[in-house]
This record gives C-alpha cells, structure tokens and sequence, in this order.
C-alpha cells in the first residue's frame, strides 16, 4: 500500500515537474542560448589568441598574466572603482530620500511619483547627450549656476577626475529605478510600528533610524548589490561623452574590454578580462552577502 | 529518491536540449542568416557618411551603375568609432553576411588584413591588369598590401596645411603677407609668436580667441612627429620606436604649448566653441574665434559651404629650423573586400571603378580630396583655386607606416598626448608607457617588412 502510494506521488511529482518545466522552457532556451552558452565560450576563448575571425591559437595562462602586467588594465580598474565608490552610495541615500518623498501620505502623491521617477526612464545615451550640453563652459546651466558663486568656467570633461565625477551626478538621474524598490519595501513596514514608537516619544530621526532604516535593510542590499554590479560595468557614458579620454581618465574596465573586443580584434584577451570581472563581482557580492547578514532584517511582519 | 531521479533526469534532459542548441548554433555559422543574395547586387558600406562624402559617392555610384547596367549598388552608411574601430564588419563577416566593397581608413588595413578581415584581391588583379601598382602614388599602394598580399586599392588622400584668416590678422595689425606660401615655410617658434598675439580675453579670462591651437584639429601627434622625422618602427629589429627623439620633441612641444597657452582655458574654449557633436559647419575657425588653424585639404570644401565669405590663406606646416623643407602628411581611405563577401567578380568592379581614373575624378572634385590616382595629378581642372595648393604640396607628403598595431598605437599615442597636454605625465614617462605597451603586440607579428 505504501510502496503504491509512493509511485503514485511520485509519478504526479514527475508529471509536475515536467509541467512546471515545460512552462519555463521558453526562459530555459533563453539563458541557454544568451547567458549560459555565451558564458561558457568566454571562459575557454579566454585561453586562446582569437580575433574573432582565424582558428584560435592556444595561449594557456597568458592571457591572464598579461592582465596583470597591463597598465591600462590597472588605469581601468581605478577609473572603475572610482566611479563605482562614489556612484553606489550616493545613489543609494539618492534613492532612499526619493522613497520617502514618494512615500508622503498627501493627495497628490502620485503625481510627486511620476515626476520623481520620469528622469529614469530616458536612457542613458540621450542622457549623455543632454548633460554635454549641461555641463557646457559657455551656455551650459551648471557652469552658469556655478559662476554666480564665484566658481570660473571650466571644461569639467577634459579634466580626467572632473569627467568621472560628471558621471557620477549623471547616474543620480536613474536613481528613480532604485526609488520603486525601496519605495515597496516602506509599503511592507507597518504603521503600527510608528504608531507605538511616537507614543513612546521616538521622534521623526528616531523612527527612521530605528524602525525604516532595519527594515529597509533587504532592500538596501538588493539594490547595493545590483548597483555595485551596475556600477562595475560602467560603459554608455564614457563611450559617448568622452571616448575613455581625457588622458584614459575615462578609460572604465568594460570599455576597456570592448576596445580588445571590437577595435583591436584581441577577443582571447577581452574574455580574458571578461571572465576577471565576472570574478571579482562574484567575490564582491559575496562578500556583500556575507557581510550584511549581521545586518539585514528579513522580519518586516 | 525517486523526485530527485526524476530532478536529475529532466536536467539532464535539459542539458541534451542545450548541446543540440549548441550544435544548432555552431552550424548555422557558415550559412548566411540573409537568405540568398541578388546576384547582381553589389552592397557597398562606406564610413563617410557626411553629407558632401555621401553626395560625393552617390555620384561616382550613378556613373559606375550607368556604364555597367548589370550591376547595381546598394550603399549602406557604417561609420566607425575610432581609429581601427570593426565592430561591424567583424560581426558581418562571423555572421556570414559581409558586404562586398567596404570604404575604410587606409592606415588600418594591415590591421585588418592580419586578423583575416579582408579578401587577398591579388588573384582578381592579376586577371585584369599587371601594372595597377603603377598607376597609383607609392605611399597609398604600399599601405593596401599586407605581407606580400594586395587587400584593398587606395582611394582619395589628404593633406595637412596652415589655415590662416586674413582679417583677424589684418585687424590685430599683423600682414599676411608673412605667411604667403610663396615665401616658404615660416619656422614653429615664429608661427607660434605670431600666433600668441592674436589672443584675446573676456573679463572673467575665459578665452574668446585664439591665434593656434597647436595640438587641435589635424595638429595631432602625427603631424608634427612625421615632420621631425619620426620612423614609428624598424624593421630589422621589428621594434616600435615611439621614444625616439622626432617623437619625444613633438611631446616636449606639446607640454611646452599646454604650459604657456593654458591647457584647461584652452578646452573650456573647444568647449565652447567646438562642442561634442557640434555641426561640421561649426568651428571657431569658421566662426572667427580662432585665426590659424592646422587643418586638412578637404577643408577647403567645408569653407566654401560653411564660410563662403572668410578671407583665408592656405601655406606650408610650419618648419623646426629655417631652412627646412616643408613637410606634410597624408592619410586617406581604400575600398577593401571583406572575406566572404558574396559577389566578389561585382565588388571588384565597383573597387575598380571607383578608385581608377573616373571614380577619383568625380569623387574628389565634389569633395575636395586629392586623388591617388597619380595621373590625375596632371589634370589641372581638379585643383581649381585652394586646391592648387595642395597640387604641389603633395610631392614632400609622407604616410604614416601602417603596421598591424596601428590603431592601438593610434589609440596609446592620443591617450599620451592628452596625458601630457594636462600636464598629468612628463613626455618621457608617457612615450615610454606607450612603447612598453605597443612593443608586446608588435612582437606577435614579427618579422614584419612594411616594404
């Protein structure tokens, strides 16, 4: 009787799993074909010499020690983690005060969310093209706004750390993408909350820090997490605005990559670098994850 | 037990299904995802896609269609980004579905050539005439061939110049007549004096003009490097050379200029007056923001369309030491054939046609290029007014050498430039990170002959 059942049960299950697979196939095709294939073929090209064109030539290692000993690959690097250490943190309290604004219990809240969120959605090569205009000595408004307190017109992207530091304030405009996550997880906090801590005399600071912040923490990570990562492939800007100049100070690790890729036919190497990247994010987000579990509060109910 | 049988079968399952894709996919490399192509169409990308270059090739096109009416063309605008930039033809050509002609920079094709981009046309040479190497200028043949193979036929050329405004200098009590070509090439240091003078400032210092900019427009590193003599490589050590000392005095000038112009003024003008993107009609020379300028042959087109008032002179690059020779350099483009393409016997005619004798006349008297057609150079009607000029300069030109590094060394040698500009690197710190950089990839090409 036990043993029927169980072959029964189990044939359902199969039949479920099936099912359930069958549903998900079209994503199963997808990833294979986009993500999984691709990825794998990175990694083995990553040890050939291989323009994209002739028969690769086995390399070993070399790839990889060139990596090392490549200067350019060190200046993208830095350029790359300049950026990503500024851009992630300030897009972060960015986004959180973006959710509170959007959070505001009046009548008109929804029209505060469309116009805190609308900057998001214009990508980020019509972006580019709008802050070169921004951000122009003669006729742009920063410089303007700028000069009325003293401070002289001054070409910001011909100066390698003042063009990073430009894409840094540009990619506060996506912030709004951020804003929504975060804006789900003060939607999950309970009033009551608020409500016992104000009886016991919590002011506004107080609650935040105490009851939003610790019950935000999810989300906070989710977004850190998809930042950093954001943040490391840094590309469209540079490509557009600047061409990874002045003096490489633009020069980020997948713009880099691509020049290998596409304008030196070096593929082997920028799998190469490709395959380091997807490392070093792995390790990173890992480190994250392990880090912010002394942190994060999953106990929202 | 038995769900995780059942787990591990459908991954397995799974698995079958993605390595049949993978099989799927690695077939289907070989075969064209276009379908079959018309057999008497020839597709033809260009990367000049401005609109005297576009005007310029629907007409050599028109003329090459109404004498071979079996043929039609089909233009496809593909412009590159950067020096060397294939992008588009790499994934065309893996793709299966390349075009048949493609007009490129002619510095890049031995890079391309040696990454198997391009189609070896010598066999289609030596079908239709032994002695083409002849008609065209030395220089220009020998940057299409690429270790003893022909992948391309030159196209048009180009010349570097001085650009003067003759207004700007009158009203800042300069004479023009300094500068007449007639009397030769004026040095760098009285060029640059002269130049200095014309400067002018608002009341917050922002510049509003500038007499020379001496690192914009064609006054990149090549420019002055050539002029000081520089070789680029050696071949019986097959070395990049980027150290050497035409090289490093043209980087020491730079940081000298950067220093006594004001690099960061400097760019807040181009700013200003140069933005990104900027409409080709604008430039501060243009628009009388800059009296001289170092610039290229075609620009005398663009001043007829966009300036066709200014009154402008055109003389010598200026020279190290008096007494020099005068010195210039010349770039351009070629048609190649992309490996693979499918109408190969069509993709030659059109090459032919448009960089022979009919084609290079059309194409360049709308555009104000120089042909490289060599006996087009007799041809006096081509080099009406400005053109005239550059009709007699060509004899001291010299080319870049085109080596299989080309664009990364273009791309290492501009990052230096700029490095020293700002005054982040000395010259010699930059030159010699650049030749530690380009001489491991050099190395893989070795022995290389550019000869």
């Amino acid at each position: 009787m036990v043993a029927g059942r169980s072959i029964y049960a189990g044939k359902r299950e199969r039949a479920h799993l099936l099912k359930g697979l069958l549903f998900i196939s079209p994503w199963i095709v997808g990833f294979s074909f986009f993500v999984l294939y691709p990825t794998i073929y990175s990694f083995v090209i990553s040890f050939f010499r291989y323009s994209g064109i002739q028969p690769p030539v086995w390399l070993g290692w070399q790839n990889y020690i060139r990596l090392f000993t490549d200067p350019l690959v060190g200046m993208s690097v830095q350029n790359t983690l300049f950026y990503a250490a500024l851009a992630v943190p300030i897009g972060l309290i960015i986004s959180i005060l973006l959710a509170l604004a959007m959070h505001r219990e009046v009548k008109e809240v929804s029209l505060y969310r469309t116009a805190l969120y609308l900057p998001s959605i214009i990508p980020v090569f019509a972006l580019s093209f709008i802050f070169i205009v921004l951000i122009n000595p003669q006729y742009g408004l920063v410089n303007s706004l700028l000069g009325r307190f003293g401070v002289p017109q001054m070409d910001y992207l011909s100066d390698p750390t003042g063009a990073k530091v430009v894409m840094v304030v540009m990619a506060q405009l996506g912030a709004g993408n951020a804003a929504l996550i975060f804006l789900a997880g003060l939607n999950g906090i309970p009033k009551t909350l608020y409500e016992a801590a104000r009886i016991d005399g919590s002011s506004h600071l107080g609650c935040f820090l105490r009851i939003t912040l610790p019950l935000l923490s999810p989300a906070i990570l989710f977004n850190l997490i998809t930042g950093v990562s954001g943040g490391l492939q840094v590309f469209q800007q540079a490509y557009i605005m600047t061409a990874g100049g002045p003096a490489n100070g633009t020069l980020f690790y997948m713009y880099y990559l691509y020049r290998n890729a596409f304008s030196y036919a070096q593929l082997g190497y920028a799998c190469a670098l490709a395959v380091m990247l997807f490392l070093f994010g792995l390790v990173l987000a890992l480190l994250l994850y392990w880090f912010s579990q002394r942190f994060v509060n999953y106990d929202a109910s | 037990m038995k769900d995780y049988r059942a787990f591990v079968r459908a991954c397995v399952g799974l698995l079958l299904l993605f390595l049949f894709n993978t099989a799927l996919s690695a077939c289907a490399f070989p075969f064209s995802f276009t379908g079959t192509r018309d057999a008497h169409e020839v597709v033809y990308w260009t990367t000049a896609t401005d609109p005297i270059g576009t005007r310029a090739q629907e007409a050599v096109i028109a003329a090459f269609e109404k004498q071979n009416p079996d043929l039609h063309v089909r233009i496809v605008g593909m412009p590159a980004q950067g020096t060397g930039d294939a992008t588009s033809l790499i994934t065309a050509v893996r793709g299966g579905s390349p075009p048949d002609v493609y007009m490129i920079d002619r510095f890049t094709v031995s890079q391309q050539a040696s990454i198997g981009l391009l189609k070896n046309i010598a066999p289609e040479i030596a079908k239709d005439d032994h002695h083409l190497a002849r008609s065209y200028l030395p220089f220009a043949w020998n940057e299409v061939k690429y270790q003893g193979g022909v992948y391309g036929l030159p196209f048009e050329t180009d010349a570097r110049a001085v650009y003067y405004n003759k207004d700007i200098l009158r009203q800042s009590g300069i004479d023009p007549a300094l500068l007449d070509p007639r009397k030769g090439p004026v040095t760098i240091d009285t060029l640059m004096a002269l130049a200095m003078k014309l400067n002018r400032s608002d009341a917050d210092g922002n510049y509003t003009r500038l007499g020379l900019i001496p690192w914009d427009g064609e006054g990149e590193h090549a420019t002055w490097a050539l002029e000081f003599g520089a070789r680029y490589y050696n071949q019986k050590t097959c070395q990049v050379t980027l150290t050497e000392p035409a090289i490093m005095q043209t980087y020491q000038n730079y940081a000298r200029w950067a220093r006594e112009l004001n690099y960061q003024r400097v760019a807040t003008f181009l700013a200003t007056y140069l933005p990104p993107n900027a409409p080709p009609s604008q430039t501060p020379f243009y628009t009388g923001h800059l009296a001289i300028s170092v610039d290229g042959n075609w620009n005398t087109t663009n001043l007829q369309n966009y300036a066709p008032t200014m009154n402008y002179g055109i003389t010598y690059l200026p020279i190290a030491h008096r007494g020099d020779k005068p010195s210039t350099w010349s770039g351009g483009f070629a048609m190649v054939m992309p490996a693979g393409a499918p109408n190969v016997a069509g993709g030659y005619r059109l090459m032919r046609f448009m960089t022979g004798a009919q084609g290079q006349r059309i194409y360049n008297r709308v555009t104000g290029h120089l042909p490289t057609w060599a006996s087009l150079y007799q041809d006096n009607r081509l080099f009406a007014g400005p053109q005239r000029f550059f009709q007699g300069l060509m004899k001291y030109s010299q080319s870049r050498p085109a080596l299989p590094v080309g664009a990364q060394m273009w791309d290492a040698m501009t990052s230096a430039q700029q490095a020293v500009l700002i005054g982040n690197k000395t010259p010699a710190q930059a030159l010699n990170e650049v030749q530690t950089r380009i001489q491991p990839q050099m190395q893989q090409y070795c022995p290389f002959k550019l000869k």
